[in-house]
This record gives structure tokens, sequence and C-alpha cells, in this order.
């Protein structure tokens, strides 16, 4: 009674997750690589494949042995993944590859039990030997057709087993190996490639969306199941000049926000919502200026919904019912029309860039925008790009992007190659002058931001040597290293180091 | 001794003249800017200003007995950072872009219990889960 219910408890811990029960394939070694049958969770003690003429017995490659010198049955073997024996022959094919060098050769049938006890990787338990063939000088230089009963001990079982065939002999040498092929086992198929080879395993999975809970970002969730950082690199800091097309003080603090955005992503990886989240550092001019994030190359229709953006102060902008910008070609998302109001208290024209103070925080303002998941519409990762821009002192026409990031619909094209401004959309470069300076810079991570008229490079001074060697030297200038920061003309807000 | 000093002076003077001339006049290494302010910065026109490289990184896909998936994810060395994570059929390919910050060198790929580590500094980041065969 106490073995049945150990060996129910037994079954029920090896449920497959995947439910396939495919049956084990006859191992021919077609493929060629070793490798792919290992990565499938067969495993080869120094035994190898062989395409050499004469040597395959069907086909163009077979199974070979090392020189068989050693009978020991560990000294060259051929074991299955797990899987679960089902009952018949094993059958294989044999042939020797001289007919004289050595004096015996031996093919020994095994099966392994699992033991999660085991303190080794494979979790294998002790080897039984139930079978074996010997020959004795002449070997068989044809193929021979083996068969081997299954043993009634694991025949048809609920556990896990692997099987060892081992290729051994005495008196050998690299002219007279065995050759095996086309090695047929009834039963079928229970490992676990991605978890060690181990057996297959029941996982955990509260909301049955296919994804393991340990591996879930929303394990009682459905509908979501991975969260991805776009661009990869978290939070990042946002900083504009607002004069576009005309150039400023360049000291990038007209408007500082820190930056992030999350894709949350279903089992079938498609995206399900974006997550933005925003929360402005510094404002360094008169202007007030509207945030705000085109979702490049995506229709607005496949948007379904945005929520928790701050549209209400202004009637600059004009929106779908998707909440989506309206007359726009590519999806375009606001996420506050007024940056001044992301600062309630702060007063005159400077936010946070006086070193002496007073300094404010902004709130912060997490939007969600929801993708259509049906089919025909759903979108991959990779397929979001992600272009964040200010609408400059509610001009709605005016716009300041990323360099060479595309403007919107809705930006007023006669301005772009005006003033210190060298876009060209026959070249499909943008917010740049004729010198290649951009009007904003976005760095990943967060730091600190300029004092007001305070030149960047007086701040960063690694800036100028990055750009000149174009980004091969003091790659990481931005960083808090000794040399690369003027910390007295440098914002620090709370949390930024 | 007075004349003595007195000259001793001017020559350190004539001295640091020279040495200052000397540095004015010399060319500066090579992608080292001269620029006092971001405007005077000379750059080339490809140069992009982003402090993020573009890395592709590559799923190789193998011939599995059976359809196996489970997450794959390409995460910062600290783990920090999720760069990609989603379901993958390990029988198939699979490619996408990635923009790493130029101030992480390493990232971590794992699928399953396979876990591995590269360099950020390749253009291509090719994975599989292949053993290395040892004969």
């Amino acid at each position: 009674m106490k073995k049945l219910l150990l060996s129910i408890v037994s079954s029920l811990l090896f449920t497959a997750y995947l439910g396939a029960q495919t049956a084990l394939p006859v191992l021919t070694a077609e493929s060629g690589n070793r490798s792919l049958e290992q990565a499938n969770c067969w495993a080869f003690g120094s035994a190898t494949y062989t395409n050499s003429a004469g040597l395959p017995i069907t086909g163009s490659w077979s199974i070979l042995s090392n020189s068989p010198s050693n009978p020991s049955i560990g000294a060259c073997w051929v074991k299955t993944p797990w899987m679960k024996p089902g009952s018949g022959n094993i059958t294989l094919k044999y042939k020797n590859q001289a007919a004289t060098a050595g004096s015996v050769r031996r093919i020994i049938l095994s099966y392994i039990p699992y033991n999660a006890a085991d303190p080794g990787q494979f979790k294998e338990g002790t080897l039984v030997r139930f079978d074996s063939i010997s020959y004795s000088s002449p070997f068989p230089t044809t193929a021979q057709n083996l068969s081997f009963a299954i043993p009634a001990a694991i025949a048809n079982s609920t556990l896990p087993y692997k099987i060892m065939i081992s290729l051994v002999g005495v008196g050998g040498n690299s002219g007279s190996r065995l050759i095996v092929d086309d090695i047929s086992i009834p039963g079928t198929y229970y490992a676990d490639p991605t978890n060690n080879c181990l057996p297959q395993v029941q996982i955990l999975d509260k909301d049955g969306d296919g994804v393991a809970d340990n591996q879930d970002a929303y394990p009682e969730d459905k509908d979501r199941a991975y969260d991805v950082q776009i661009p990869n690199a978290g939070e990042s800091t946002l900083m504009f000049e607002d004069l576009w097309p005309a150039t400023g003080d360049y000291d990038f603090n007209d408007f500082v926000t820190a930056y992030g955005a999350i894709a949350v992503t279903n089992a079938d990886n498609k995206v399900v919502e974006v997550k933005i989240t925003t929360n402005v550092l510094a404002i360094g001019a008169s202007y007030n200026n509207a945030f705000a994030v085109q979702f490049d190359g995506l229709k607005p229709e496949l948007i379904t919904g945005v929520k928790g953006n701050v549209t209400n102060f202004t009637e600059v902008f004009k929106f779908n019912d998707n909440g989506t910008e309206s007359e726009q070609d590519y999806a375009n998302v606001l996420i506050f029309d007024q940056a001044r109001k992301q600062f309630p208290g702060a007063g005159g024209s400077g936010i946070n860039v006086n070193p002496e103070g007073p300094f404010y925080t902004s709130e912060k303002v997490s939007v969600i925008v929801s993708f259509n998941v049906a089919k025909e519409s759903a979108i991959e990762v990779k397929e979001l790009k992600l272009n964040p821009y200010i609408v400059v002192n509610q001009n709605r026409g005016i716009e300041v992007h990323l360099s060479d990031n595309i403007p919107s619909s809705l930006a007023d094209k006669k301005i772009f190659g005006t003033e210190k401004d060298n876009s060209s959309f026959e070249k499909g470069t943008y917010y740049k002058t004729k010198n290649n300076l951009p009007f904003a810079i976005k760095v990943e991570g967060l730091i600190p931001h300029m004092v007001e008229k305070q030149d960047i490079l007086t701040g960063y001074p690694k800036l100028a040597d990055w750009a000149t060697s174009e980004g091969k030297e003091y790659e990481n200038w931005y960083n808090n290293s000794e040399g690369f920061r003027q910390n007295k003309l440098l914002i620090y807000l709370e949390g930024i180091k | 001794m007075k004349k003595l000093l007195i000259v001793s002076m001017f020559a350190l003077v004539g001295l640091t003249s020279c040495k200052k001339q000397f540095n004015e006049h010399q060319e500066l290494p090579k992608n080292v800017s001269s620029a006092k302010k971001f405007s005077e910065i000379k750059t080339s026109e490809n140069f992009d200003w982003k402090t993020t490289n573009e890395v592709t990184f590559k799923y190789n896909g193998i011939p599995t007995i059976e359809p196996i998936k489970t997450t794959l994810s390409i995460v910062s060395e600290d783990g920090k950072v999720v760069l990609y994570s989603g379901t993958q059929l390990m029988s198939s390919n699979f490619e996408t872009k990635l923009a790493i910050p130029t101030n992480m060198k390493n990232i971590v790929v794992k699928y399953g219990a396979v876990t591995k580590s590269f360099s950020t500094s390749l253009p291509i980041i090719a994975f599989d889960i292949l053993p290395t065969l040892v004969d």
C-alpha cells in the first residue's frame, strides 16, 4: 500500500507540463552533430558520430565507439534522455570496424532510475544492468540487427528512467571500433532541456497563461506576463533646449525630466500596454512646454486607450476617442500639457535651476497606453520605437525632439531648416544644427542637470571629447567619475547621484 | 649674488613663456576637443548623440523532440534592468535589436537553466543552448 501511494505521488510530481507524450525518436545520428542530440538531453560518453567512408551502417552517419580497450560499462556509452519506458524490444544495428583487431566486443544495456536525493546535477539513481551481447574475434563487419527486451521492472512505468547502451571491448585500437545505428527504444520522451535535462515537472501557473509563476511578472493575470524596459536602460534623463529652431545657451535645462517606459507583454509576446513614467526635474526657461511621446511607425488605431495623462490645462491638443492625439499619422500620446503645472506651488520663471534653491518636487505622471492584442493588430516589443518630445510653449506646431527623431504630423514643416536648424526631410535628418549639434540630449540613468545659464560643457567637460570622437572616447562622460563633473555647476536633486 | 638672482628670474620667466607658447601651438591629440562651449564642438555628421549602443541579439533555435518553450530573458549583470523577456520556443529563431546603455559592459542571457554572459562590445550577440562537445 505504501509503495502504491509513493508511486502515485511520484507520478503526480512528474506530470509533463507540455503534455506532448512524444515517443522517443530513433537515434539515427543523421543530424551529424551530437550537440543537437545533447541539447535534447541525449548523452554520449566517449562515443562520437562518424560519416567516414565505409563506416555508417544506414544513411550518412552512425555512432562510433572509442578505441575499445576497456570492458568497463562506463568506458563508452550512449544514454537516453529521461523517458517513460514502454514495452517491447530495444533494437539497434551493430557492426565492427575491423574483424580481427582485439579479442572481445560487447554491447551492454542498463537502466538508470531517477533519484531526487542524488547530490549530483543529473539526479541519477543506481544503474541496473539488464542485458548484453558479446562477440569474440572475428567480429561482424556487416550490420547485425540486435534486439533486447525492456525489463519488466521498468516496462510501462509512470516513472522516468534513462537507458544506457555501453559499447566496449578489449584489445582494440582506433581501427577496430564498434559502430551502432538506429537505436530504437519504445517509450515517451520525458526530459526538460531547459532545466538541466531533468525530468519534466508540473509548473506552477496560477493564471494558466503558460508562463511559470516564477517567470511571470503578473502570475495572477492571464493577460500579462512580462515587463520589458524600452529602450533598454531603465530610467533616463531627457534634457531639452526649447528655442528651436534657434539655439540657446546650451545649458540643456529648459526642460529636464526623468523618463522611463516599460512594455508589458502577454504570454504570446504581444504588447498589452506601455507604461510611461515622467518626473519633471527642472524648468530653466520661461516657456510652458508640453511633453508627449510619439510611437514611430504605429497607427493610432492600434491603441485602445490612454490613462493617467494630464490634459486638462489647455485646449491646444485634440484627441481621438482612444486618447491619442488626433490628426496624427502615428500614435502620439500627450503625457502632460503644461510642465509648470507639474510643480504645484513653484513660482518664478526658473524651477530647480538655481543652486541656492528653493527646490521643488514635481508631480509624477504615470501613463498607461493600452494596445489592441487581437491577432491581426497585435505588435511585439521590437516594433516599439518611442520618440519623446516637447511642444514648445503651447505652440502646437513647434516641437523639439532628440536628434534625428522624426517630428509628428502636427509639427509645422515650414520651420524646419530655418535659423540654426539643419533638418532635412529628404535625408531624414532632424533637429540638428549644421555642425550636427542637437537640441535635446538623452542620458541613460538619472544625472544632475545644469545650473541656469551654465553651458553644459562646464558641468560635463568630457562631453566635448565624447562628441568629437564620435562616441569612442569618454562614452560615460556623464558618470560621476573623477574629472567628469564640475559639481558646483550641477543641481543634484534628491535621489540623483 | 643679487645679479645672479635677477638673471635667474629672467631666465625662469623666459622659459615659462616659451613653455606657454609651445602649449598653445601644440596640436591637440586626436579625438580631444578644444571646445570650451557646446557651440564650439565639431563632430561628424554621422554622430547620433546616443548614450546607447545598438546590438543585434539572435537566439538560434534548434530542433527539438517535442515543442519546448520557456522564458528567454536578457538582463543587466545586476539583474535590475530587463532588456528583453518573452516566451521562446526552443526550436524557433528569434532576433531583436537592443539599445544598450554604453555603461552596461555585459549582459546576461537566460533560457531556462541555461545562463550565459556576453560582452556588449559585440555588434551581434548570438545565443543558443547547444552544449560544448567534449570527445
